[in-house]
């Protein structure tokens, strides 16, 4: 939740920062643009006026005369009108202004203001002769004012806006996150408590429909990742339980009455043999996981290595008569001996077990890999069953209940995967298994 | 009164030679096969009064077993032998068909203390047969001389169908023997389950048929 707000903010955040950048440049621009207008409309009165009383001016006899008294209409507009310097004619004001007029009426024309007054001065000429001067003078205060309002009001629209805009994009932000919080919080349960749940929403067509997707996939790989540990679990313990019943079978029926010294040596055998079982089992399982946190490094040559295994195996090809024969030569590979032997192992007791006449191992080097070959003549596994026989829980068809050391073919591909190799069932008359081991 | 004859069904051989041995020096009449086929040969040959199956049957699993034994009218009480102690492990057994299981590793004492508990108990005489039977090794049903194949959820459905021939099976039990890993499953995939059950038994002349109680369960009749 904390970093579905923290996202909440930052966007919250950057939208704030550009909204403010932009209402407020609008708000500059709009006042520097009607204060402009407002000075524009200001000189355009008091031309107009200026160049009304132009118009009454007439040249006699040399000098200026005005001939009609100024406008009443236009009384609040005063007008000075200068004959050189000398002024003919001129409102009642204040001397602060006369001068101010008076200055601007020895250059002819130009703008002046004077306090909340503008005074703007249109040269009198006759000839190409500048003869005198015509000032006009207009209040700045109605423009200030408008102006003035003007601003206020931007900035209280501003300002009004951006507490809107952002109270609207957190209102938008919000619903737009609450769905991935939702969804956050529901896959973390679900991921704690109930794998099977998924949210199903179908082909996505937006974000939330990807992100819902995303999770579900999640979800499956989890789901099945645990799914085949929980499997291997079950094995392993299958894989212990086994001699530990008979273990225990063995002793406790021993126990049950008084028996002869021969019946308990028996007894006391089959702990041994059962005991040495588990000890096997319990070092292929450590030996998987030291393999598979890396911590194993080493190089034997997988000849030797399979002709090891194959005279483990020698008391069980005699006993069912399967003439075991080793080929190839030798294979340096980049793998623990031991843990190489626990790899062959499975497979070449499997392929003693279900063999007919006959069992082949066979070690070649192609490049850096070594690959050991290991078939049978016995039924061989099914096309439907060269993938899920190396599943956890999975028994071939014609799988026997032996007692092999450790667990099959789903613990010597997961060792030999952790070791940078694999093991793959070929197609073949008989059994075909291929060891895939890197060279040393 | 003679003997109460033990089948056992274990595919370690250790084992099963040490369970015969205690069991026969316990006084039962024992016989003992690695295999489903094996034991239902010795059904065959006389009726057992109590019944142990190992699930991890190298031809077929020891609740399937179970199922068709139970499905041919076979009602002696059956104590599964099971290295899964997982919960939907144990519940699986029961909705087989099952009467009581022992995990391995177990105690002697034990083992002869649940046989005897259950012997004592009995199973009803063969139950009414349907003439339908389901085997365990192939799955597939057979009726008079025709089969039809069926996949392992189906025969878990059928055989627990078969072997309650008559009786209402609710759909709850239908899905525990079902899905003995302890799957979730939509009432639909129930539904969809035995619509295909139907057709397939429609494939055997004169077979029994599914009839649907609405909302309860199932009926083989």
């Amino acid at each position: 939740m904390s970093r579905t707000r923290g996202i909440r903010a930052r966007l919250l955040l950057a939208s704030g920062v550009a909204v403010t950048i932009a209402v407020t440049a609008l708000v500059v621009a709009f006042n520097l643009v009607l204060r402009h207008e407002l000075s524009t409309a200001a000189n355009d009165r008091a031309r107009t006026r200026a160049t009304a009383e132009l118009s009454v001016i007439r040249l006699q006899h040399g000098s200026l005369q005005v001939a009609e008294a100024p406008d009443a209409a236009a009384v609040d507009v005063p007008v000075w009108i200068f004959a050189g310097a000398a002024a003919i004619e001129s409102p009642r004001s204040g001397g602060q202004l006369d001068s101010a007029a008076a200055s601007l009426a020895v250059h002819g024309t130009g703008i002046r203001d004077v306090g909340d007054t503008r005074l703007y001065a249109v040269p009198v000429v006759s000839n190409s002769r500048r003869l005198g001067a015509v000032v006009a003078a207009v209040s700045l205060v109605p423009y200030n004012d408008t102006a003035r309002t003007a601003l206020i009001g931007s900035l209280v629209l501003a300002v009004t806006l951006l507490a809107v805009s952002l109270l609207a994009a957190r209102w938008i932000l919000s619903r737009a996150l609450a769905p991935v919080a939702e969804m956050t919080s529901a896959a973390a349960i679900w991921s704690e408590h109930d794998l099977d749940r998924r949210f199903a929403a179908g082909q996505p067509r937006d974000e939330l429909g990807q992100l819902a997707a995303t999770f579900d996939g999640l979800l499956d790989r989890i789901t099945d990742a645990l799914r085949r540990e929980q499997l291997f679990t079950a094995e392993v313990s299958h894989e212990l339980r086994t001699p530990l019943a008979r273990i225990v079978a063995e002793t406790d029926l021993a126990l049950r009455r008084q028996r002869d010294p021969a019946n308990y040596r028996q007894a006391l055998e089959t702990v041994e043999r059962n005991a040495h079982q588990l000890t096997r089992i319990i070092d292929t399982l450590l030996e998987a996981a030291r393999a598979s946190s890396g911590q194993r490094h080493g190089s034997a040559d997988a000849f030797a290595v399979a002709g090891r295994v194959a005279q483990q195996c020698a008391q069980i090809a005699a006993e069912r008569r399967i003439d075991l024969q080793l080929s190839g030569g030798p294979g340096r590979i980049a793998i623990d001996g031991d843990l190489a032997e626990r790899i062959l192992h499975p497979l070449i007791e499997n392929a003693c077990r279900h063999g007919r006449t006959s069992a082949t191992v066979d070690v070649s080097r192609n490049g850096s890999i070594v690959t050991v070959a290991v078939t049978d003549d016995g039924a061989g596994v099914p096309e439907s069953e060269r993938a899920s026989i190396f599943e956890p829980g999975i028994v071939g068809e014609h799988a026997s209940g032996g007692s092999g050391a450790g667990l099959g073919l789903t613990l010597a591909r997961r060792l030999a995967r952790s070791a940078g190799g694999d093991i793959t069932a070929e197609p073949g008359a008989g059994g075909h298994f291929v060891v895939w081991l890197p060279a040393g | 009164m003679t003997e109460p004859r033990i089948l056992i069904a274990e595919d370690d051989d250790e084992l099963r030679g040490l369970v015969v041995r205690g069991l026969r020096e316990e006084g039962f009449d024992v016989a003992a096969t690695a295999t489903a086929a094996g034991l239902q040969q010795l059904v065959d040959q006389r009726m057992p009064d109590a019944m142990v199956i190992d699930i991890g049957l190298p031809d077929a699993d020891g609740r399937d077993l179970c199922q068709a034994l139970r499905a041919r009218g076979v009602n002696a009480p059956v104590l599964f032998l099971t290295a899964r102690d997982a919960l939907p492990d144990r519940l699986s057994g029961f909705a087989a068909g099952g009467d009581d299981y022992v995990v391995k590793p177990f105690s002697f004492d034990e083992l002869v203390a649940r046989l005897r508990a259950q012997l004592r108990r009995g199973g009803a005489d063969a139950g009414p047969a349907s003439g339908l039977t389901v085997d365990p090794v192939t799955h597939a049903a057979r009726y008079g001389d025709t089969a039809v194949a069926l996949t392992p959820t189906e025969y878990r459905l059928l055989g627990l169908l078969v072997s309650r021939a008559g009786e209402t099976v609710r759909r709850r039990e239908l899905i525990q023997a079902g899905w003995p890993h302890g799957a979730i499953v939509h009432e639909n995939t129930l539904d969809a389950y035995l619509a295909r059950l139907r057709r397939k038994l429609r494939q055997l002349p004169d077979a029994p048929g599914i009839t649907t109680a609405h909302g309860v369960g199932y009926t083989l009749r």
